[in-house]
């Protein structure tokens, strides 16, 4: 039996529940393990509950059968047909956005080479993408709670845990590509751009690929009146540079987030608005 | 003979396009049944259920058989999608309280039980409030205190619903596959 007390969220009247196995165990742990077999605890009692499930097996046993029960609950949602092409329109998105127009998306052109190639690209790109949503978390100063490699449902609780965490209502991110590209030349994706909107909200930059200059100057452009904020250099360092800073609007008014040089020209910058897409 | 879930996922983690269209296919009605219970609007259900087979395929190499089935896997996903829009979202019309009552409803359940649904077999065996809760909270997302305040009670008494229906149909579920394995 484990001589480990009782800390965080289960201490109090119900005191040793850590401690104590079996149908005696205290509500306080009974209550958490039910909830984060729902997906519904919120971050401090999920994070006491997986740090207890690390030295009891029991539990980790008990978790598990709740949680294939709340699962098996999904299977009471009347099955429904979505719109016609459903199918279709799913592979086109898995296929990305550099699926070249009037690419077929019908279920006959999805074993095409070509659709097959599109996805192993949108797939490096997404790791590519989530990594560095990742890192630039770390860099905030935010839960460093996101994991590129994690099963779905763990990223997207701890998706929610970040907005959680101080009542924030998105997180989207954007290609940062550079504005080099000549005609016919395929844009190069040289960083990403990070949006977080609550209270405040911010813009982050992270470039992985800089150019030839030291620094460059983050421009974000908001509103029907283009109104740009300066948030600081992003300062060139062992090949990439981070910066980012408080916005005074929503992040819904971005329009684009822009690298300038020290002529003032843009170096890189996001695409259009609904290039945005959201963090998970 | 048809390929089984866990061929199709291994397909999709090896990027085959043929295994992801077979795959979509045979769960969107229920993904997207899910998608839209839960958010009520079949235009962002149907953005919902697209962004759970994304999510799917591209998690599709982390799957592990060993843990569930590739169904329920799949619906996991589909309701932690259509969660994070409710969140977002302030114009969704479901009253989470009245489309649990309902799937929980003696009737609809024994209906269904007629069909040799599993699930809805052990949940007409869990005391209504109970299952209300549960369903509140394993669907809809509710924590304590929202089924408490939703459904107006204390909140002690909101998580002891969720804590022993959740238990009690962890038992009626296990109970059923020893009898009908």
């Amino acid at each position: 039996m484990t001589t480990d007390r009782p800390t965080g969220p289960f201490d109090g009247p119900f005191d040793g529940p850590f401690g104590q196995h079996g149908p005696e165990r205290g509500l306080p742990l009974r209550d958490a393990l039910a909830e984060v077999a729902t997906g519904t605890a919120d971050g401090v009692t999920r994070a006491a509950v997986l740090e207890h499930l690390a030295s009891c097996e029991h539990c980790r046993e008990e978790l598990s059968a709740l949680s294939a029960a709340a699962d098996e609950l999904l299977l009471l949602a009347p099955e429904r047909e979505p719109s016609a092409d459903f199918e279709g329109r799913v592979l086109a998105r898995m296929a990305g956005p550099s699926q070249a127009p009037g690419t077929p998306s019908s279920p006959g052109a999805a074993g095409t080479p070509g659709a097959a190639s599109a996805v192993r690209r949108h797939r490096g790109r997404r790791r590519a993408l989530a990594t560095a949503a990742g890192a630039a978390l770390v860099l905030a100063g935010g839960a460093t709670v996101w994991t590129a490699t994690a099963p779905d449902r763990e990223l997207a609780a701890s998706y929610r845990e970040v907005l959680d965490l101080a009542d924030g209502r998105s997180f989207t991110a954007a290609d940062l590509v550079a504005a080099d590209a000549g005609p016919g030349e395929t844009a190069r994706s040289v960083g990403t751009a990070f949006l977080y909107d609550g209270d405040p909200s911010w813009a982050y930059v992270v470039v992985r690929d800089p150019g030839a200059e030291d620094a460059y100057e983050v421009v974000v452009t908001a509103g029907p009146d283009a109104r740009e904020s300066r948030l600081g250099a992003c300062v060139v360092r062992d090949g990439a540079c981070t910066a980012g800073g408080v916005l005074d609007g929503d992040t819904s008014d971005v329009t684009s987030v822009r690298l300038e040089s020290r002529d003032g020209t843009t170096w890189a910058g996001t695409g259009r608005p609904e290039g945005w897409s959201t963090g998970w | 003979m048809a390929v089984s879930d866990e061929a199709l996922l291994a397909g999709m983690a090896a990027d085959d396009a043929d295994a992801a269209a077979v795959f979509v296919r045979r769960h969107q009605a229920r993904v997207y049944g899910l998608a839209l219970l839960v958010v009520g609007i079949p235009a962002v259900a149907e953005e919902v259920a697209q962004e759970t087979f994304v999510r799917a395929w591209r998690h599709a190499d982390g799957f592990d058989p060993r843990r569930g089935r590739a169904t329920t896997w799949l619906l996991a996903i589909a309701r932690h999608a259509a969660i994070d829009v409710v969140r977002v979202r302030r114009d969704v019309p479901v009253d989470p309280v009245v489309m649990a009552e309902t799937l929980v409803a003696p009737d609809r359940l024994a209906e269904r039980v007629a069909t040799g649904t599993t699930v809805d077999a052990a949940l007409a065996r869990v005391p209504h409030e109970q299952a209300t809760a549960v369903v509140l909270a394993s669907v809809f997302g509710l924590t304590g205190a929202e089924v408490a305040q939703r459904t107006g009670v204390p909140l002690g008494t909101a998580k002891t619903r969720i804590r022993l229906g959740l238990r009690h149909l962890r038992e009626e579920l296990a109970t059923l596959r020893e009898v009908t394995p």
